[in-house]
Order: C-alpha cells, then structure tokens, then sequence
C-alpha cells in the first residue's frame, strides 16, 4: 500500500507537469488553430534560462525572467513565423512549427552544448514523510505549484475579460472579431499563456534529481498522447490527459515491469491514445463541436 | 434610374462609404464604386440577389474582409465623419459600431451570459456595469434572460438571432449593421425580430439592414440600396421605390419571400 | 515521440538524394606513386577515416567527446609526424542523431570515401549497418564497448567491454562488502529493457554465481522514457540490495542515486564507465560518496605519460573543449588507427584488406592509460582489466585501486563464447 501511495504521489506529480505542457498545446491550438511542435522546445528553453540567470539573483526573479524570456521568444514565433500561416492547410502550420522546433533545438545546442547540466527546481533534493510515505519535496512543490497555477488558467479563462475574449476568439473568428476582439491579439496572448506553462512545466521537469539537458524538449512531446487522450480542444483534457500519462509511466513502471520485457509502460500512454481515437476521436473530454440547432 | 434626393441628415452622417470598390483576390471584384450613407438615426435597407455584394459592403464597413481573404481596392469608409478605411474591426467597434452576421454565429460553447459579456468587450465593463448593460439590453430582449446559463449552441434558431442581436447592442453602438437577421425563421419570429428592429432605431441607433425579405425591410426603412452585380441599381425612400414598377417587380415581389432575381449569380 | 520520426524521414530522404550517384564499394583505388596500395579514401597526400557518432541527439555530449579523442591523437601526428606514410590524416564526421536510420544514410555516404571508421557510436545504428560493414569489408572501431558489437563482423572493440567492467566491479564490490561463504551479500542489478540490458544482466549474474557469498534479489530495469525511478529504487530497497550495480547510461544516472537518497536507501552503487557523464556531478554533489565507476581505461586526472600526451594533444587541437572522459576511449580507438595505418603502410597495403591484416595480432600499449591490449583476432575481448574509480570534485573519476582482472570476467568470456 505504501508503495502504491509512494508511485501513485510521484505519477501525479510527474502527470501534473504533462498536464501544463499539455495545456499549453491545447490553449496554442483553440488560440490560434495551430498546432505547436515546437512546444517542447520553449520547455527546454525556459529550462536553460533559469539556469542561467539563477546563479545571478532571487530564484522568483530567475523565474520571472524565464518567462519573460520565453514569453518574448513565443511572441516572435507567432507574430513573424505563424501569424501568416493562418489559414493555411495543416499540414503547412505542422511543417513550419516542426522546423522552428528543429531550429529551437539546434539554438539550444549551440548556446549550451549537448551536456546536462545542473537541476533548477525551486526546491532541493529535500523529502516530506507522511506515515510511511516519502514525498521528495520537489514532488510537493510541483504538485503544490501546478494546482495553484492550473486554478488560476481556470479562473482566467472562467473570469476575466480576455480570458472571455479568448474562448470566444477560439469558438469563431469571424464572430469574435466582430466583437471588436483584436484576434490578433488573442493569437498573442495565447502563445504568451502557453510559454508561461512551458517555463512552469521545465523547472518541474529538471526538479531534482531531473536535469536541465537538451533532452527536456523531445521529453516534453509526450504531452501529445496526454492531449488526445484529453480532446485536443479541452483545457480539463489536457490536465486529465497528463494525469493519465504520468500514473501509467510510474505505476507502470512498477506493476507492468513483467509484461512485455519491461517495456509495456513505455508504450501504454501511446496505446491509450490509439484506443481513445477508436472510441472516442474527439478524446475524453474534447467537445464534438456543437453545431447550432 | 436612381434618384438625385439624398437622404436629409443633421451632422455628419452615421456611415459614409465613397467610391468603395472591393474584392476577393483572384476571385475579381465583388463591389464597385460603391457609394451610400447612413443618416443618423434612421434605419437604411441594402437589397439585392444573392451575389450582388451586400454582405462585401458589410466587410468593408466592419473591417472583416481580410478575414475572407477579401481586400479594399479602393473608395473611403466613415464612420460619424471620421476615416476608419485603413482600420482595424476592432477600432471600428470602438468607433460605435456594432454587427449581427450573417447565420448568427453565437459562439456555441459559451452560454448566453458569456455571449452577451463579449459583445461588450470594447466597453471594459467592470463589477456591476456589465450586469447593467446586460439588464438594459435584455428590456429589449427579455426571453433571453430566463437562458443565461444555457449554451448558446443549444437555442433555437430564432433565440440565437436574438442572441445575436443582444450580443451586439452589448457595446451600446451607435451604428447597427444587420447582416440577414430574418433568413431561416419562422414568419412569427420574423416579426418579433422587425420589432426589435424598430425598437432598437428608436432609442437612437442607426441601422444599415441587409435583408432578403425586402418588404420586411422597406416597412422599416427610410432609405434602401438596390445592389446588383456589385453596383447600386437603384436607391430611394420606400415609396419611390416601390412605385417604380420595373424594381417592384423585378426585386420587391410580393408577400415576404422575394422574388428570384435576374442574374442571381452575378 | 512523434517528431523524431517525421524529422528521421525528412532528413533521410534529403541524404538518400545526396547519396545518390555514390556507390558504396571496396573496391582499391590503385596503387600509389610510393607502390603501396591504395583502398577508398586513400590518395598520395590523404588518408580520409570517418568517425560515425551522436554528435546531436542524446547521447551527444559522449559522442563529442569520444570523436575529440580520436581527432586529437590524428592531429598529434599529423603535426609531430607529418601524418602516416607520408599522407595527412583526415577524419570525416558524420552525425548520426543516435537514430539508426539515419545512422544507416551517414554509414552509406562515408563508407565510399573512407579507408575505415576509426569510431562507430550507437549498438543499435551499428548493428542497422552491419551488413554493410561485411560487404564492404569495412574495419571499424565500436565504441559501444560490448561484447554484442565485438561479436559482428569486421568490428573491433580496443578496449574491455562494458561487461567486463560490470563484473569486475561487481566482484570489487564485493570483496570490499566482505562477501563470503559465511557473510552473505544482497545485490541488484539495475538494465535497460532491451537486449543490451539483457547481456548485462547475463554477465552480471555470471558473477554473482562466480562470487562467493552474493545474493541476486533485485533485478529492475528501465526504458529511455523513463524519468521517475520511484518503482526501481523501491523494488531494490525493498529487496534490501546492499550492492547495487547500474548497466545503464548517463540520463539514467541521477533519477536512480537521486531518489534512493530521497527515500532514504543508500547502498554502494558500482556502474561501468558508460554511465558517467561529469557534468552530473553538479547536481548530485554530496550523493555520491558511495558510487563507483568501474573502468576499463584511465581517467583524465591520471597522471602518466599517455593521459599527459592526451591531454597536450587536445589542448593544441580543441583548446576551449570542456574535459569529458569519453575523450580517452576515443583517445584509445584514435591510437589504434595509427598504429593499424603504420603497420598497413610498412606492408604497403593501405586497402582495407590491408588495415584488417594489420589489425590482426595487433599490440598496442597506451602508456599506461590501460594496460596493452592485442586485438588478437578482432572477435575476442582485448583485455579483462579495470580499475575502480570515485567521484571527486568538478565530477571527474579518481582511481581508488589499481587496475585488475577478475577469474569471473574470464569465465563469463568462455561460457558466452561456447
């Protein structure tokens, strides 16, 4: 039981940070009808900054940093790279945002190398015990984090004006525009909200005793499973989604280790997503558009 | 054939478009040298076929032809005598003007109250403004108050014209473009929706009216275009045009369905 | 997951086109006009050898550096010697992305334009052109030191393959434990999913049943998608391993001695020389005091004549490159080729036929950054010698013990080899 709590804690801690990244694809995509390969590299890149900058001041202002960084770096994505692409077919937006990600990637390497570096977690290699459960607090404070920043996505999205503006800008256009919504904007913002995750998600994701490396960004494509499996169009499917992935990579891990010479649990988030596109194409939570009666 | 009397007007006028030409790239031109007013305060109808270019002159008015791939080649929009050719929709809707498209389009996942919140998105409403603004527009409106929890995608047909409607005089505009509000309802709620018409001109806004249902809107208009091809045929106050019998029977017809039109797909 | 296929393909057929018009044959390019012969990438002024490695991808920081090892002791001679017979060596890199196909499309685009690959990075893109390998009766030095690649055709493994060095580490461990007849000691072996795993966990528990007084009770592994080692440090905690050794590789690394510290469990861990990176030694500082590398060659911080030549060399070839230990292997396979090249040139034979017989028997000496090697007959292991390490500051290795060779790293060689 304890090894099941112990698992089922760390599958939701490592789910949490999918479920960020996930959410970032899916605001990037109700936002702006794109779908971002290059995602994972504003992870990786938000990871690198906050490297850099935390041996130069306050861990908070290392992270404000980050993500004024990456936010900067997403909004010359979008308005110079994307924007013109609107409209486009697909296969057009998937090919554009798969060579920026190539040419993110290839930045990384060149500006910090193909080594690992340290981990840059808000909190060190530190645990809590409950009973006889340890919590490492790295765990603790993604868990703790991503609850608090996902609550307020929500309420930005339920509450605020441009939150409002921004589902509107996803639903129609046309009919948001004609709201007096610069749809412009709304493409920006949404791209600036999906950053912002990705640099929350990164020093979760090189949290110790993870590391800040170039692999952070193919490691964050695994949020693309979580997304299907959530609905591509659904906020609480990408969080749901990243649950999914991150319990059945570490529960897997543990009780799937016989099945399939200990390789099952790698492939199982891919087989869920393939199983859910048969049953349910739109994911779990994702929405069949609702048409007008 | 059309008439030397402008419309009379006291200042600058709701909607000037001069010489407007536009069109949707290789697609050639879809309006030509377009010229027409809105006086303030009166309710102005744009009729014609299918194909003549009313629902282009409502892009090029409310900024949207980019949108639709579609581009001003030429001529000036005003609106209450300032210059908004080059500007953005956004600015425009700030300028006071407001838009019922064509087939409604509600934003279905949003439940009405949202809808009606971002048809004020222009007026930064806080607190208790936006639930006033809402209150004052659902007096003109009242069936939608009793379905502000529900998703907009789940109306009627007609409650989703009224939606439409609501959402748009959540900006308090001063210009109403109506973009066929009385297409695929029942002829009951035609009528409900012309009587919202007159309702909302007569607390002061002025209306650009695109309608199929041409008596519908000459009934309520004090001026009307007569579109075809991508040019103005025609133009006069109701009567005048009505007792023009070519275009009476060419464009008015009979009853409320109107007649097919020559060139229908011009 | 979904990028790395769809990037695979794109740059595959982008090289298919480049390759296109190449043949990738053996066949001699003559003889020269100082009567030796001459195979692909030899000419009167150049030899041309290619180094295959992860120059990108995830393995990159060792491949970078393996490749700087080999690229160091060419320019040495290059400068000290004026090259080898009287020609300059080159070496042409190919970037494989640890992916093997495109490993497979760098493999055919050198393979025509070089006399041999003096390194060849990655099991898995090695054994995607094997036949290749055959068929163009290419010599090539692996260095994915294992007994899998040793076993192929035409490939080399100059130095103690990563079995060797878990088996000796493993009865090192031991030993210092006080394993006996009347003192049993649990052990876990942690591998990867995969068949490289399992030669690991065949040879780790061939020592175990060679050693006296081990215990097997844990054998957990991972896949490379793995970051959360929670179920792994578990299992063997609640195994109550005591010795645990760790056939895996760097991104591994500090998820497994990172959490066992979180959950409390602090056995010795013994890993071979492949899963070392010295930039982990950031992160896991202060958690590393009972961790061991078990290596088949030195380390950069040795003080004899070889590592001092070595890291000359690599200060006047790459004076800005960050030390990494991967340089020495690649050092070892770079020392190898000139010898080869020296004893092919006095045969005058510089064909690949010519390489392969001069490989044959071949002893080279490293001066003392491991004991001399033979390569015998290309298909056994050249040495059975390690030598443990620690980790000390900055993450370099520091010897603890000299060099040795282990009755068990023996036997599993003759058992494996029936």
């Amino acid at each position: 039981m304890t090894l099941f709590l112990q698992l089922g804690f760390q599958g939701i801690a490592l789910g949490l940070v999918y479920g960020l990244i996930a959410l970032g694809f899916v605001i990037m995509f109700k936002g702006s009808h794109t779908f971002n390969f290059a995602h994972g590299q504003f992870v990786a890149i938000g990871a690198y900054v906050v490297l850099v900058l935390l041996p130069r001041m306050p861990y908070v202002l290392a992270f404000i940093g980050a993500v004024a960084i990456t936010v900067g770096l997403a909004l010359v994505v979008e308005r110079l790279l994307i924007r013109g692409l609107i409209g486009r077919s697909v296969t057009v937006v998937v090919l554009a945002t798969l060579g920026i990600s190539t040419m993110l990637h290839n930045a990384v390497l060149m500006v910090w190398g193909v080594g690992s570096h340290d981990s840059v977690g808000p909190v060190g290699a530190g645990t809590t015990k409950v009973g006889s459960v340890v919590l490492p607090n790295s765990a603790l404070a993604t868990v703790a984090v991503s609850v608090v920043v996902l609550a307020a996505v929500a309420w930005f999205f339920q509450r605020t004006r441009h939150g409002l503006a921004l589902r509107a800008t996803a639903s129609s256009q046309e009919a948001a525009l004609a709201q007096g919504i610069d749809v412009g904007r709304m493409f920006a913002l949404s791209w600036a909200l999906a950053a912002f995750l990705a640099v929350t998600a990164s020093i979760f994701l090189a949290s110790f005793p993870r590391v800040v490396s170039p692999s952070i960004g193919d490691l964050a494509l695994i949020a693309i499973p979580a997304i299907v499996i959530g609905g591509m169009d659904s906020l609480m499917g990408a969080v749901v989604g990243g649950l999914v992935v991150g319990l059945t990579q570490v529960l897997g891990s543990n009780y799937l280790s016989d099945i399939g010479g200990g390789r099952l649990h790698e492939v199982l988030p891919y087989v869920l997503m393939l199983l859910v596109l048969l049953v349910r194409p739109y994911g779990l939570f994702g929405s069949r558009s609702i048409e007008r009666v | 054939m059309s008439r030397d009397a402008s419309p009379a007007s006291d200042g600058p006028p709701a909607l000037r478009t001069t010489g407007v030409s536009a069109g949707y790239g290789a697609a050639g031109t879809a309006v030509t040298d377009l010229s027409l007013r809105v006086p303030q305060g009166q309710v102005v109808s744009l009729l014609g076929p299918n194909g003549a270019g009313k629902t282009t002159v409502m892009r090029a008015v409310s900024g949207l032809l980019g949108l639709h791939r579609g581009r001003l080649t030429g001529g000036r929009v005003e609106l209450f005598g300032k210059d908004v050719t080059g500007a953005r929709a956004s600015q425009r809707v700030r300028a006071g003007l407001a838009q019922c498209l064509e087939g409604r389009m509600v934003f279905p996942g949003l439940s009405v109250a949202e809808n009606l919140a971002s048809g004020g998105h222009v007026r930064r409403y806080r607190g208790g403004a936006l639930t006033e603004a809402r209150d004052e527009v659902l007096t003109l409106l009242p069936r939608l108050g009793d379905l502000l929890d529900r998703k907009a995608g789940y109306l009627s047909g007609g409650e989703q014209q009224m939606l439409a409607i609501a959402r748009a005089l959540m900006s308090r505009p001063k210009l109403l473009l109506m973009d066929e509000p009385s297409l695929g309802l029942a002829p009951r709620i035609v009528e409900q929706v012309r009587d919202i018409i007159v309702s909302i001109n007569e607390a002061g806004t002025s209306i650009l009216l695109v309608e199929q249902n041409a008596r519908m809107a000459l009934s309520i208009s004090g001026y009307a275009y007569l579109l075809e091809g991508g040019r103005v045929y025609a133009e006069g106050t109701p009567e005048a045009l009505e007792q023009d019998n070519d275009i009476a029977a060419a464009y008015l017809g009979a009853g409320t369905a109107p007649v097919t039109p020559r060139g229908a797909d011009s | 997951m979904l990028k790395k296929p769809l990037t695979a393909v794109a740059v595959a057929s982008l090289m298919t086109l480049a390759a296109c018009g190449n043949s990738a044959g053996s066949g001699d390019s003559g003889t020269g006009a100082d009567g030796v012969a001459m195979g692909p990438g030899v000419t009167d002024d150049e030899i041309s050898v290619t180094v295959i490695s992860d120059f990108s991808g995830p393995i990159a920081q060792g491949g970078i550096a393996g490749s700087l090892g080999v690229e160091a002791k060419i320019d040495q001679v290059n400068r000290e010697q004026g090259g080898i017979c009287g020609r300059k060596v080159v070496v042409d890199k190919r970037d494989t992305k640890y992916d093997p196909q495109i490993t497979t499309q760098q493999y055919r685009a050198a393979a025509p334009k070089n006399l041999m690959v003096a390194q060849f990075v990655g099991t898995a893109g090695l054994n995607a052109v094997r036949a290749n390998i055959e068929r163009d009766k290419m010599p090539t030095l692996s260095a994915s030191i294992n007994t899998q690649t040793l076993d192929l055709p035409n490939v080399y493994v100059a130095m103690p393959p990563f079995e060797v060095e878990l088996i000796n580490g493993l009865t090192w461990a031991a030993k210092e434990a006080g394993a006996s007849a009347s003192k049993k000691v649990k052990v876990g072996f942690v591998t990867s999913a995969d068949e490289t795993g399992k030669v690991y966990l065949d040879a780790l528990n061939h020592a175990a049943k060679a050693t006296e007084g081990l215990e097997v009770v844990a054998q957990p592994t991972y896949t490379n998608a793995d970051t959360d080692f929670t179920a792994q440090v578990n299992s063997l905690k609640d195994a109550g391993a005591e010795i645990v050794m760790l056939g895996v590789t760097p991104a591994q690394i500090a998820g497994i001695i990172g959490q066992s510290a979180q959950f409390g469990y602090k056995p010795t861990f013994v890993s071979s020389s492949g899963a070392w990176a010295s930039s982990l030694g950031k992160p896991l500082k202060g958690l590393l005091d009972k961790y061991y590398v078990s290596g088949g060659y030195g380390t950069l911080n040795d003080d004899n004549a070889g590592i001092q030549a070595l890291t000359k060399a690599r200060k006047a070839y790459a004076p800005d490159a960050k030390p990494d230990n991967f340089e020495v292997g690649g050092w070892i396979n770079g020392t190898v080729v000139v010898e080869a090249l020296r004893k092919a040139c006095e045969a005058k034979d510089l064909t690949r036929e010519g390489v392969m017989k001069a490989m044959t028997g071949l002893k080279v000496s490293f001066d003392d950054i491991l004991p001399p090697i033979d390569l015998g007959d290309g298909n056994s292991i050249v040495s059975f010698q390690s030598r443990i390490n620690k980790i000390g500051a900055d993450g370099v290795q520091e010897p603890v013990a000299e060099f040795f060779e282990s009755e068990a790293a023996k036997s599993w060689d003759a058992a494996r080899r029936k």
